[in-house]
C-alpha cells in the first residue's frame, strides 16, 4: 500500500509511468530489431539486395581499325535504339489512338511501315525494338511525342568515315556490333574486348547511386588495329580501278599493292565496292574482297613463273633461240596459237611477245614434277595466310591428274586458278632477289591504353629461285615493258618490270573457253633495280577490248606514277637524262 | 548540496544526449550529402559520355571532311585545279629513297 502510494504519488508517479512505457516500448523495439537484424538478418539483406542494388553491365567500347598512319579507318561511336513496352503502351491508350495517332506518328518519324510499328506495340510483350540505332535528331523527335512506354537505350554503332575506302578489306559489322565481313570478322573477339559490371543502388524514386565507379575509370573496351594499308594509296587505287572498270564496260576489277621486300599490302580494292556505313540490297553482293576469296586464270602473267623455274633449272637462257612455229603449234593433238605470228626468238623475246608456244615447249624440258614444285614453291595451291577470312586456295591438280596437254597448258596460266594475292606475292619474289614473303595487313594491335600487344613483321616464307635467276628475270621483265606487250606500264623516270596477261575464261555452258570473255591482267614492279611496289590489275570481262597490255598496262602506270610521286622516290638519273 | 549535485549530473546527461543527437544528424547529413554527391557524379559522368560521344561524332565528321575523295572533289570542281600536263612537269633525277 505503501509502495503503490510511493509510485502514485502526486510528483513522481507520471515520471515513473512514463518511464516504465517508454521502457516496455523500446524493449518491445529492440526485440523487433533482434528479431529483423539478427535472426532474419540474410533474408531481408537478400530482398534488399534485390529491390535496391542495381548492377548495370556496361557493354565494352569496339577497338577501331586505323591505317597505317594512324588514320582512323572504323570507330564505334553510342547511338540511340528506340524500344517499346507494349504493356505499358497498350494499357495507356485505346485500340483507337493506338492505330490514328501513336502507329502514324512512330512509323512517321521512324520511317517505318505503320502496320509494322502496331504490330509490334501490340506484341504483348514486356520489351520490343521498334527501330534500332536510330539518328540522334529521330530520337530527339520521339522525344518530344512524349510517349509513355517508349524507351531509349543507347548502343555502339560502328562507323566508318571513309565510306567505302578499303571496306571489303576491313568488312562491317551486323546491328549486334558482331564483325561479319573482312577485318571485322577475323578479329571480331579481339575488338569486342571484355563486358564489365557496374554496381550502384536505386533510391526510392528510382534515381542510380553509383557506388563503383570503377568501369568510369577504366571502361570496357576492345583492342585495336593499326593496318599496313595505307589511305591514300588506297585511294589512288580505288578511283583508277573505278575508272578502268568504266572506261571498259567490265563486270568488275581488283588491284593489290604490295611492299616488294616485306609483303605488306598497301592496298587492296576490289570493283564494285560498297559502302559499309549503308550496306543495300543493291550492294549485297559486293562485300567479298575478292583480292583473297576468289581465283581466276591468270594467263600470260603466269609466264613468270615458268620463266622462273626453267631458269633456274638452267634448261633455258636469256638469249637461247626457239622456234614458234608461226603462230600454231600443235602440242598433244591440241593446238596452242599465239596472239602474232613469231619465227625463232630469243627466249627474252619469248616472254617479251608472250608466245604461248615459246613458253610451252620451254615447259616440256622442265616436266610434270619440276613445274608443279616451282608453281607450290611460288605459293600457289595453297592459303597465304593473311590476316583476312574466307581465303581461296586456289586450284592446282596434283601431277598425277594432269592430262598430256596440261603441263603446255599451266606453263601460260591455264588449267590453274590463282588468288590475286597469290599473284601478287610470287611477282613480289622475284623482285624481292629470289626470296618469297609471307604477305600481311595487320601491323600492329593495341590495347585500349594504346601499348602495343603484338607487332607484326615482314616474314620470310621460302627463298624460290636464286638472286642470280632473279636478277636475269627482271632483266627479262624490264624488256616486256621497254620493247614487248607491257609498254604501255612504263613510268617516266622509272624502270618497271612487268607482266601483260589475257586470259578466255572459262565458260562451263560450251565446255570450253569462251570466246568474249577475258580476264585482263598486268603485274609488275617498280623501280625494277630496287623495287619498293609490286602491282597487280586485274580487270574482269573487259568490253570492246580485252588486252591486258591495253587495259590494265595504262592503269598499272597511272598508279604506279601516283605511289612513286607519293612515296617520294625520285626519278632515275640514267632515265631521265635517256629522255 | 545533494539537489545541486543532482543537477550537475542532469546537465551532463542532457549535453550527452544533445552531442549523440548532433552526432547521428551529422552521420545522416553525411550520408545525404554522399547520397547527392553521388547523383552529381552519376550525372556529370553521363555528362561526360554524352560530351565524348558528340565529340567522337565531330571526329568523324572531320574524317568525312578530309576524305581524299572529297578533297579531289572540291579541287577540281570548285576551285578548278586540274593535274599537270606533260609539259608542265620537268623530271629531275635525284637519289632515290
Amino acid at each position: 500500500m505503501r509502495s503503490l502510494r510511493r509510485v502514485f504519488l502526486p510528483d513522481k508517479g507520471p515520471i515513473i509511468f512514463c518511464t516504465l512505457l517508454l521502457v516496455t516500448i523500446f524493449g518491445l523495439l529492440m526485440v523487433r530489431l533482434y528479431f529483423l537484424q539478427v535472426l532474419r538478418y540474410d533474408e531481408y539483406c537478400s530482398i534488399k539486395q534485390d529491390q535496391n542494388v542495381v548492377v548495370r553491365k556496361i557493354e565494352p567500347e569496339r577497338g577501331e581499325i586505323y591505317d597505317r598512319n594512324g588514320k582512323e579507318l572504323a570507330v564505334s561511336i553510342e547511338v540511340p535504339s528506340v524500344g517499346v513496352d507494349s504493356n505499358m503502351i497498350s494499357g495507356l491508350y485505346t485500340e483507337q489512338e493506338l492505330a490514328n495517332n501513336l502507329g502514324i506518328e512512330l512509323a512517321e518519324v521512324l520511317d517505318m511501315d505503320e502496320s509494322l510499328v502496331l504490330r509490334r506495340i501490340k506484341s504483348g510483350r514486356k520489351f520490343i525494338w521498334l527501330k534500332r540505332q536510330v539518328d540522334e535528331n529521330i530520337a530527339k523527335r520521339i522525344r518530344d511525342l512524349d510517349i509513355k512506354g517508349v524507351v531509349f537505350k543507347k548502343e555502339g554503332k560502328r562507323f566508318y568515315p571513309l565510306g567505302k575506302l578499303a571496306s571489303q578489306v576491313m568488312g562491317f559489322v551486323n546491328i549486334d556490333h558482331e564483325g561479319s565481313e573482312g577485318i571485322e570478322r577475323f578479329l571480331n573477339k579481339d575488338f569486342h574486348g571484355e563486358m564489365i559490371q557496374m554496381v550502384g543502388e536505386r533510391d526510392g524514386k528510382g534515381r542510380f547511386i553509383l557506388k563503383d565507379d570503377k568501369a568510369y575509370k577504366n571502361p570496357p573496351k576492345g583492342n585495336s588495329i593499326f593496318l599496313t594499308i595505307d589511305s591514300k594509296i588506297q585511294y589512288f587505287v580505288e578511283r583508277e580501278l573505278e575508272q578502268v572498270c568504266k572506261k571498259y564496260n567490265a563486270k568488275g576489277g581488283t588491284i593489290i599493292v604490295q611492299e616488294t621486300s616485306t609483303g605488306e599490302i598497301l592496298a587492296m580494292a576490289n570493283w564494285p565496292t560498297f559502302d559499309p556505313n549503308n550496306i543495300t540490297e543493291e550492294t549485297q553482293g559486293f562485300i567479298k574482297n575478292r583480292a583473297v576469296t576468289d581465283v581466276y586464270e591468270p594467263g600470260s602473267t603466269f609466264k613468270i613463273i615458268t620463266a622462273a623455274a626453267a631458269l633456274e633449272e638452267g634448261l633455258v637462257t636469256r638469249e637461247d633461240k626457239i622456234f614458234c612455229e608461226e603462230g600454231r603449234y600443235v602440242f598433244a593433238g591440241k593446238p596452242i596459237r599465239d596472239h602474232e605470228k613469231q619465227g625463232w626468238l630469243t627466249f627474252k623475246e619469248v616472254i617479251e611477245k608472250s608466245s604461248n608456244i615459246g613458253v610451252a615447249k620451254v615447259s616440256e624440258k622442265l616436266g610434270k614434277e619440276k613445274m608443279f614444285s616451282y608453281v607450290t614453291n611460288f605459293g600457289f595451291g595453297s592459303k597465304t595466310k593473311i590476316q583476312l577470312p574466307f581465303e581461296a586456295d586456289g586450284f592446282l591438280k596434283n601431277p598425277r591428274n594432269w592430262s598430256k596437254i596440261s603441263l603446255s597448258r599451266i606453263s601460260f596460266g591455264q588449267e590453274i586458278s590463282v588468288t590475286p594475292l597469290q599473284m601478287v606475292s610470287a611477282v613480289s619474289a622475284v623482285g624481292n632477289r629470289g626470296k618469297l614473303m609471307h604477305p600481311y595487313i595487320i601491323k600492329f594491335r593495341k590495347d585500349k591504353k594504346g601499348n602495343i600487344i603484338e607487332e607484326f613483321s615482314p616474314q620470310l616464307r621460302r627463298r624460290v629461285i636464286s638472286e642470280n635467276t632473279a636478277l636475269i628475270l627482271n632483266d627479262i621483265l624490264k624488256g616486256v615493258v621497254e620493247n614487248g606487250t607491257g609498254k604501255a606500264a612504263a613510268v617516266e623516270g622509272y624502270a618497271v618490270a612487268g607482266k601483260t596477261g589475257t586470259a578466255q575464261k572459262y565458260d562451263p555452258e560450251i565446255g570450253t573457253y569462251s570466246p568474249d570473255k577475258h580476264v585482263s591482267s598486268f603485274v609488275g614492279y617498280l623501280p625494277a633495280d630496287n623495287p619498293r611496289v609490286t602491282i597487280l590489275v586485274i580487270v574482269d570481262e573487259p568490253q570492246e577490248i580485252h588486252w591486258g597490255s591495253a587495259v590494265c598496262a595504262p592503269a598499272f602506270a597511272s598508279i604506279a606514277k601516283e605511289i612513286m610521286r607519293y612515296l617520294n622516290i625520285s626519278p632515275e638519273l640514267d632515265l631521265v637524262m635517256a629522255k | 548540496m545533494a539537489n545541486r549535485r543532482k543537477k550537475d549530473s542532469s546537465h551532463i546527461y542532457i549535453v550527452y544526449i544533445v552531442m549523440l543527437c548532433v552526432a547521428l544528424f551529422f552521420y545522416v547529413w553525411q550520408r545525404a550529402q554522399a547520397a547527392k554527391l553521388s547523383y552529381d557524379i552519376t550525372g556529370y559522368k553521363s555528362k561526360v559520355d554524352e560530351l565524348r560521344n558528340i565529340n567522337k561524332h565531330l571526329q568523324v565528321d572531320i574524317q568525312k571532311l578530309r576524305s581524299l575523295e572529297r578533297i579531289e572533289k572540291v579541287a577540281s570542281e570548285s576551285l578548278h585545279m586540274h593535274k599537270p600536263s606533260k609539259d608542265e612537269v620537268i623530271m629531275l633525277p635525284g637519289v632515290s629513297k
